[in-house]
């Protein structure tokens, strides 16, 4: 019989008092897992937005970070709208009604519209144009190497590091003609279960706000572990014409007077909103790669040029994604890494007290295997390897059961934090030292019981 | 001519009491077990038996003196090299049999297996449980056999791994006097059978009359008789 064997029958002889050493400790793992996991998915969360097609965001002055959470992760206040007039200081000559190009064109490969304030059933509405899934890309983040490899696992497809342009897996984008149509992110349309035909009306303001007129699904993105995956986007030119999306305009410039905005009136026959009364909430602008110069470097000549005039402001992604991490998501860290350094030493203390509590009960045998001709080093192993054994079968077990909390709450932090967690959600690095981690704090938590039962004296126990 | 497989030269032990006074309780001159021998060591109590028994087994070492068992002279091991001795050229029968009670009869076995020279071996193993009548109890916990299966255990425990001496303390102590033959008969036959010798200490001098060869360790322990 292995040292191995004999730590096992040890085990399995003080039942209750094991399982509850590694129920404490189960119960101790799935508290840490989860809490890393939770703490890894908003932190790849927020990385995975950095990956964008865009550079720059455009909105109303005031906090950058709120208005990337917006514009990205579409969580966060609603923030102020911007002139549709400013606006158009981005587009091409081709692109205006004036003819001329403006003011930052430019510098702009691509600048996108998008007017938020709707919801349709939790998820946040996007009005935008047909350029958001044709001119934009996705990439640069999603998940780390073993959630890759736990995608593989299960069939569903890795995020990859390099840009990719938008992929329908039904249907197909809006056409800007297309007044009431709408794409679906991948998560949207697997919860609701919607998929391209189905009609769905937006809310305005919240859940419970006034109901829109329907908007037909045009497409389901496939899933790009972005954002973009929880966003409702609808045509801005229906946007437009739902209550309480028109600007009022002042008594002077008359409907007679107003100037459309669209290049086309819907297929449908709808009459699109004039320009003088529209907003929007922001721009997505990829900027150009000027002859010389790094689309990077174009870009920040771009924000200053901007955040020096009244009309708005301009935030980096990136660059606000970066405060973001050290103002909150570091600090936040540091808490979980304390909770779970706690949690640990409290584990350990319970596989410590276990120990010593079964040491007391096992003297005796201890003494008889000694006469027997056991060495003290046998001993003190079997000591050493019931731990480790107690230490990695509640830690499995707690690492299973943190999985299974992260999909438990995963609805909820969906909810109030705008991530995705999941039964595969990982973080992959810390859960892995965990294994060795476990096995030392088990380690050095039975190494006075082993020592004790390595002392043992013989012959006082044997009479 | 037979070999010694025990034998001890001028072994003094002492213990150290509490008020720093200091008690004899091994002075020994000479003692030999020869192969095969079986031999039932009588005494009062108190006089020294069991610490014999710890001394000859290498789990307490003599003050001074020398023991040698099967030709190797345990007092210049070291302790590792003197366990291993112990597992591999003794058995040790216990008053109390000290059975593990979270193993089954046959793990019991093994478990002995284990720290010997050789490899644990299961069939092996089930044979000598069974050359006690224990086949049908093999799987059987401690707490499942009866006092006199606890002790055939023991007995089958001690001769595991092939000991050329099977060292029993009090092996009837603690249990009545029907069953007190059935233990001795089985010691007894089972070592001549393996050609074990065996030797029993005992309060009991009905259990020493059943022995061919009796010693009382008044006779030749010193400390004993200086005590007595």
């Amino acid at each position: 019989m292995s040292l191995f064997g004999i730590a096992w029958r040890n085990i399995r002889q003080r039942l209750l008092t094991s399982g509850l050493t590694a129920l404490s400790l189960a119960l101790g793992v799935a508290l840490v897992v989860a809490t890393l996991v939770i703490g890894n998915v908003v932190k790849q969360a927020f990385n995975s937005g950095s990956g964008l097609g865009y550079n720059l965001i455009v909105g109303s002055k005031g906090s950058p970070l709120q208005l990337v959470l917006n514009s990205v992760y579409l969580i966060s206040k609603p923030i102020e709208n911007i002139s549709w007039g400013f606006y158009e200081e981005f587009l091409p000559a081709s692109a205006r009604a004036d003819g001329v190009a403006g003011r930052f064109a430019g510098s702009v490969r691509t600048a996108v519209p998008i007017c938020m304030g709707d919801y349709f059933k939790g998820f946040r509405v996007v009005g935008t144009n047909a350029a958001y899934f044709d001119g934009l890309t996705y990439g640069g983040g999603g998940a780390s190497g073993f959630g890759r490899w736990l995608g593989r696992l299960v069939g569903r497809p890795p995020a990859g590091a390099a840009p990719k342009p938008f992929a329908f897996a039904a249907g197909r984008n809006f056409r800007n003609d297309e007044f009431f149509g709408g794409v679906l992110g991948a998560e949207v349309a697997a919860n609701l279960g919607l998929d391209a035909g189905d009609l769905f009306a937006p809310t305005h303001g919240a859940d419970d706000g006034l109901v829109h007129d329907p908007f037909t699904v045009t497409g389901v993105l496939t899933r790009t572990d972005t954002p973009v995956d929880r966003g409702v986007y609808v045509n801005m030119e229906g946007f437009y014409l739902q209550e309480g999306h028109a600007k009022p305009v002042e008594a002077a410039a008359d409907a007679a007077a107003a100037t459309p905005a669209a290049q086309a009136s819907a297929a449908d026959g709808h009459a699109p909103l004039p320009r003088e009364q529209r907003e929007v909430t922001a721009i997505l602008v990829e900027t150009v790669s000027l002859p010389g110069l790094p689309a990077e470097l174009t870009a920040m000549g771009l924000r200053t040029a901007i955040n020096e005039g009244r009309d708005g402001q301009a935030a980096e992604p990136i660059r606000e994604i970066s405060v973001l991490l050290q103002l909150f998501v570091r600090p936040l860290e540091l808490l979980l890494l304390l909770i779970t350094t706690l949690v640990v030493i409290v584990s350990a203390i319970g596989i410590l007290v276990s120990m010593v509590g079964s040491s007391l009960e096992r003297t005796r045998d201890v003494a008889v295997m000694r006469a027997l001709g056991a060495r003290r080093s046998h001993v003190l192993a079997t000591v050493l390897i019931e731990a480790v054994l107690l230490a990695v079968g509640g830690g499995l077990v707690g690492w299973a059961l943190g999985h299974v909390i992260v999909a438990a709450i995963g609805p909820l932090i969906t909810t109030n934090a705008g991530v995705s967690a999941s039964l595969l959600s990982s973080a992959p690095a810390a859960e892995l030292l965990l294994v060795p981690f476990l096995i030392a704090l088990a380690i050095l938590a039975a190494l006075l019981p082993a020592l004790a039962a390595y002392r043992t004296d013989v012959a006082k126990w044997l009479g | 001519m037979p070999n010694p497989v025990i034998e001890l030269e001028q072994v003094k032990k002492a213990f150290a009491m509490p008020g720093g006074e200091t008690v004899a309780v091994l002075d020994i001159d000479r003692f030999v077990l020869e192969e095969k021998d079986q031999v039932a060591l009588s005494g009062q109590s108190g006089s020294g038996k069991s610490t014999l028994l710890h001394v000859i087994s290498g789990i307490m070492r003599p003050d001074s003196g020398r023991v040698w068992v099967d030709g190797h002279d345990l007092t210049r091991l070291g302790e590792a090299a003197s366990d291993r001795l112990r597992a591999d050229k003794l058995g040790l029968v216990f008053q109390q049999f000290n059975l593990l009670p979270g193993f089954t009869a046959l793990e019991n076995v093994l478990v002995a297996m284990s720290f010997g020279s050789g490899k644990p071996d299961r069939w092996r193993a089930a044979d000598l449980l069974a050359s006690v009548g224990l086949s049908h109890r093999l799987d059987h916990k401690p707490a499942e056999l009866s006092i006199g299966q606890q002790q055939r255990v023991a007995v089958a425990r001690a001769l595991a791994n092939r000991p050329r001496v099977i060292l029993a303390d009090e092996p009837t102590a603690s249990i009545d006097t029907a069953h007190q033959d059935q233990v001795i008969d089985l010691l007894t036959t089972t070592c001549a059978e393996q050609d074990v010798a065996l030797l029993v200490v005992t309060h009991a001098p009905e259990v020493a009359a059943r022995f061919p060869k009796q010693l009382r360790l008044d006779d030749f322990n010193r400390a004993a008789v200086h005590h007595g």
